[in-house]
């Protein structure tokens, strides 16, 4: 297990290393002269020297390279000109908003969408499995901004019954519990547009290895030894298909984060899609570059997260 | 259950969600391109006041700067059509060809290839290319150049994997027996039998590439010289209480061209690869 641990990390290590390289190129590649973005453009020659020197981008593009990846394994991902600080500790700060998000939805998602799943194979291929099938296509295809905006509109909008936009009701500013409820009420409708989101892939990676699991000889003899059907779904089939749920799930969070993005954009929710697009318009390219480093960096972590938890509850996987 | 009638529902099923796909993408196709008959009005003038509800003049109302909603929305549909179409396309060309040349050289070459692979495909897509548009600026062909570029890692790893079990089989033997050579064999006999499944991922990738667009232009960061399905729903954000359709018929536009073109794909797979439709 410790090796197999080991080898996995090893393998992850060049695939930040090369998200790293990518992100410098694009850097590198990308027109107009970051000096006289930063100097204005009347800045005598003496000057931009002086500021090229500074920067370090008098060097060559290798020895620009070595630092930029150095920079980035120390955890110095770029300055946020905006904010006066470092752009990591900016991202940071607005995570915890958008975690308030993600992770209600995933929780949901996981447990509904296994849910639906152990319906749709308690009866692969009748009625309720088409219907349920169709579900978690309309998921898969519906935009989650739309999907949002609909929620809004139903829920908000003609309804009246949900808070329309932010995280807290700012009239009222409430406190203690009433602040608590307050927020909850807020979180109902962006955490249920990312839920459906995310369930369709959960619910039919679900279903299928339920019913794979189904027809494996050690059902047949759970069955045979007069297990019911139900305890047999839940008990047996479950557990081994719970594994490829958490796969899908590791594998998914880029598309979750990219939701969370634009679902807290249709509700001015603050976190970090705000985030990205106060950046984008104040050109402060630092946050967009760290930004798109670190979920990349999340993206192997999580990837090997998962790989990791396989190899402990699936022992084959450690022998290949 | 009898496995007769198993096979029966299964079927029945298959049969309607092809149909299904196959008309919303005719109708995708032909909407974006006999558009000009049903809404003739140039997407980006004032044609009448603003925020007129649907009615026979026009058909699905017009938005907050009194343009018609049909005429946008039309217009809206090519761009994404013409996304997700060249975007699939290269997926499919660049993945097949670095699948095959993987696939069938194996070693070094295939070690390498893979693992770039790898790495393209766990870069998170929407913020990559919302770093492109950040620093090269948000025009359609830098969007697609990054979505092309970066769309083809699955297709490529399926690509191979298909492959390496087709090489082995007895027809390719046969052409190296009577003298083929190494890119004959790589060209004829093995790419065309690889082909089939990645044919099916075509359309994952069209509407992948369709979602992104949108979801950057509801963000703002799409080509301002296009009309686009994801500008026009976030346009419509600030009218939720008063121009319902503004943000209803962009937003039906997009979901139900990419569930015809998802169903599509999937029937297409099951009819290239009939073994798919064993116990699954």
């Amino acid at each position: 297990m410790v090796r197999y641990g080991l080898r996995r990390v090893a393998q992850a290590v060049p695939l930040v290393l090369g998200a790293v390289v990518i992100t410098f190129v694009l850097i590198h590649l990308a027109p107009g002269d970051p000096i006289v973005a930063l100097a204005g453009e009347d800045g005598d020659a003496e000057y931009y020297a002086r500021m090229r020197e500074r920067f370090g981008l008098d060097k060559s593009i290798w020895a620009r390279l070595v630092i930029y990846v150095g920079a980035v394994f120390s955890g110095d991902l770029g300055f946020s000109y905006r904010n006066s600080r470092p752009a990591v500790d900016v991202i940071l700060e607005h995570l915890p908003a958008t975690m308030l998000l993600l992770v209600p939805a995933v929780v949901i998602a996981g447990l509904v969408g296994t849910g639906l799943a152990l319906i749709a194979a308690s009866r692969p291929h009748g009625k309720l499995d088409a219907l349920l099938s169709s579900v978690a296509i309309s998921g898969q295809v519906i935009p989650v901004f739309w999907s949002a905006q609909l929620l809004l509109l139903l829920f908000s909008v003609r309804l009246g019954i949900l808070p329309v936009q932010g995280m807290t009701d700012v009239r009222a500013n409430p406190s203690g519990w009433a602040a608590v409820w307050d927020t909850s009420r807020h979180m109902v409708l962006p955490v249920t547009a990312l839920a459906i989101q995310f369930m369709a892939p959960i619910a039919r990676v679900a279903r299928s290895r339920l019913i794979e699991e189904l027809s494996e000889p050690y059902i047949v003899t759970a069955r045979a030894k007069g297990v019911s059907r139900f305890t047999v779904l839940r008990r047996h089939a479950l557990r081994n298909a719970m594994l490829s749920v958490i796969t899908v799930v590791g594998a998914q969070v880029g598309f979750m984060l990219s939701g969370a993005v634009l679902t807290e954009t249709v509700f001015a929710w603050p976190g970090l899609g705000r985030l990205l697009l106060t950046s984008m318009l104040a050109r402060d390219y630092a946050i967009i570059t760290s930004m798109f480093l670190m979920i990349s960096i999340a993206i192997v972590g999580s990837n090997l997260v998962v790989d990791l938890l396989y190899a402990r509850f699936d022992p084959r996987v450690r022998y290949e | 259950m009898s496995e007769t009638l198993l096979n029966r529902r299964r079927r029945r099923w298959r049969l309607d969600a092809r149909a299904v796909g196959l008309v919303l993408t005719v109708a995708a196709i032909l909407i974006a391109a006999l558009g000009a008959l049903i809404a003739p009005f140039d997407p980006f003038d004032t044609v009448n006041t603003a925020l007129l509800a649907p009615s026979a003049d026009h058909l699905l109302g017009t938005d907050d700067l009194g343009r018609d909603l049909l005429s946008r929305l039309v217009a809206g549909l090519r761009v994404s059509l013409v996304v997700g179409l060249v975007v699939a396309l290269s997926s499919m060309v660049i993945g097949g060809f670095v699948g095959l040349v993987a696939g069938s050289l194996g070693g070094r070459a295939d070690d390498l290839l893979m693992r770039f692979a790898e790495l393209i495909q766990i870069l998170p897509r929407f913020f990559l290319a919302l770093l492109v548009v950040a620093l090269f600026g948000s025009s359609l062909v830098n969007l697609i150049v990054v979505l092309a570029l970066t769309s083809w890692a699955v297709t490529a790893r399926i690509m191979r994997s298909r492959v390496l079990v087709v090489k082995e089989l007895e027809f390719v033997e046969a052409s190296r027996a009577i003298g083929a050579g190494d890119l004959r064999i790589m060209v004829r006999s093995i790419a065309p039998n690889a082909l089939a499944p990645i044919v099916s991922l075509v359309g994952l990738q069209f509407g992948g590439a369709i979602l992104v667009e949108a979801g950057l232009s509801f963000l703002g960061l799409g080509d301002p010289n296009v009309v686009s399905l994801g500008q026009m729903l976030s346009r419509a954000q600030p009218f939720m209480r008063t121009a319902w359709w503004m943000a209803i018929f962009p937003g039906l536009a997009l979901a139900m061209t990419i569930l015809g073109v998802n169903l599509l794909a999937d029937s297409l797979n099951r009819f290239l690869d009939p073994r798919s439709i064993g116990p699954r």
